[in-house]
């Protein structure tokens, strides 16, 4: 899981994208700017642009252009774009801690998965993931 | 999250593109797993499945969240880039930096000459290693992606063109412009192939790192499974790429490759090793 407060270059760009669950600010900023500084892509992020459409992911690395919250989104940086960090930390932990252990298949409530490691007696928002 | 089919203006069935053919058909196969779930239960892979299967557990966590927690908005009056994108495709096509300028400056948008203003401010030698690297990785997996970048980054810093970077760029910072447009510092302007070539050799520090990567993987996977490492259905499934079509694609791909091969992928006998060696070898045999 990884959140994009504020700007986010270069390898902290590659880590949200290889994360698994990637949520993303609007007004945060987005790019793949090594080459300003002249070093070179890394953590992955050729990986990442070489699949993009068309020639996007070349114009991405080569120009380090700065990308908004609704082109990250798009380009599939990240799955959900956010108002709030902190908000959108307390939602994910009253979601989990919400979720509902009787509607989960029973494979999985067998391995204890209702749990997901959060300790329930705990209020919400010191709770951490 | 990737085209939205529902997005595109109705076209003739014959002057379709062919990628939004595609996305129409993973479309209806996800339609009719969708629909399977509803009748069969969560979990169900179909009519002998009933949720009793080995559970993805973070692809559960993962949905559950995405449907409850942070939000979409749809606002559309908001200018994207995308809007250039056959423009990009006009310039960025060619394998050679000084190609790609030279298509920038026959362009009439203003956008084309401010991508020209933030390229010319660029270092040459890491645009064309930049370049390079893109043009390698797209026929690679991720982690010989890894291994070349972490050779080149290693070997890249040993060299002057760095240094000033660094020392010019990332230590001043001004006011005035943004880190892109500031005026190029000095960077070496010319450069030769087999001293760009000289970059991809291995590093002596590049083997003291562990990468850690699994043999014939096609996407970062990562140890959310470590209990279930034999299952293969939590191990293949490529839940780690951001884009969910791609994971569906992935999933029904490999669905289909191993039903080809009289391997049903719900048996849990079959491991990650095992199904891999079938694939590599299935794709070797169409090559």
């Amino acid at each position: 899981m990884s959140v994009a407060p504020g700007h986010s270059f270069n390898s902290g760009a590659g880590l949200l994208v290889a994360s698994g669950l990637p949520a993303i600010c609007h007004d945060s900023k987005i790019a793949f700017n090594e080459v300003t500084f002249g070093y070179v892509p890394h953590a992955g992020s050729t990986y990442y642009a070489s699949r993009l459409p068309g020639d996007f992911g070349t114009f991405l690395l080569l120009t380090g252009w700065p990308v908004t919250g609704k082109d990250a989104i798009k380009l599939g940086m990240a799955d959900s774009l956010i108002e709030v960090p902190e908000t959108y930390e307390h939602e994910i932990t009253d979601v989990i801690l919400a979720l509902d252990p009787t509607s989960m298949p029973n494979s999985m409530r067998a391995m204890g998965a209702e749990n997901f490691g959060i300790d329930r007696d705990r209020p919400a928002e010191t709770a951490a993931l | 999250m990737g085209i939205n089919i529902h997005d595109e203006p109705f076209v003739d069935p014959n002057q379709r593109k062919p990628d939004v053919v595609a996305y129409a058909d993973l479309a209806y196969k996800k339609m009719l797993k969708d629909w399977n779930i509803a009748r069969y239960g969560q979990g169900g892979e179909g009519f002998f499945d009933h949720g009793a299967s080995s559970f993805n557990q973070f692809d559960y966590i993962q949905k559950y969240v995405k449907l409850h927690a942070g939000h979409i908005y749809s606002d559309n009056t908001v200018q994207t880039l995308l809007q250039h994108r056959e423009m990009i495709d006009r310039c960025f096509w060619s394998n050679s930096i000084e190609e790609i300028m030279d298509a920038l400056k026959r362009e009439t948008h203003p956008f084309a000459k401010e991508i020209l203003q933030k390229m010319v401010c660029n270092s040459m030698v890491s645009m064309k290693l930049a370049l390079k690297m893109l043009r390698k990785a797209k026929n690679i997996g991720y982690g010989e992606v890894l291994k070349m970048e972490l050779n080149v980054a290693l070997n890249k810093v040993e060299d002057s063109d760095f240094e000033l970077g660094v020392r010019e760029v990332l230590m001043k910072p001004t006011k005035i412009s943004r880190l892109g447009m500031r005026p190029n510092p000095g960077f070496k302007t010319e450069v030769s192939d087999l001293e760009l070539e000289s970059y991809f050799r291995e590093n002596k520090f590049a083997a003291k790192i562990d990468l850690d990567i699994v043999e014939n993987s096609l996407l970062p996977t990562r140890h959310f499974f470590e209990r279930f490492s034999d299952s293969m259905r939590v191990y293949i499934n490529e839940t780690s790429s951001p884009q969910e079509e791609i994971r569906d694609a992935v999933k029904i791909e490999v669905e289909e490759l191993l039903r080809a091969e009289g391997i049903d992928i719900r048996d849990k006998t079959v491991t990650i090793p095992m199904a891999r060696e079938y694939i590599d070898k299935k794709l070797k045999r169409e090559n």
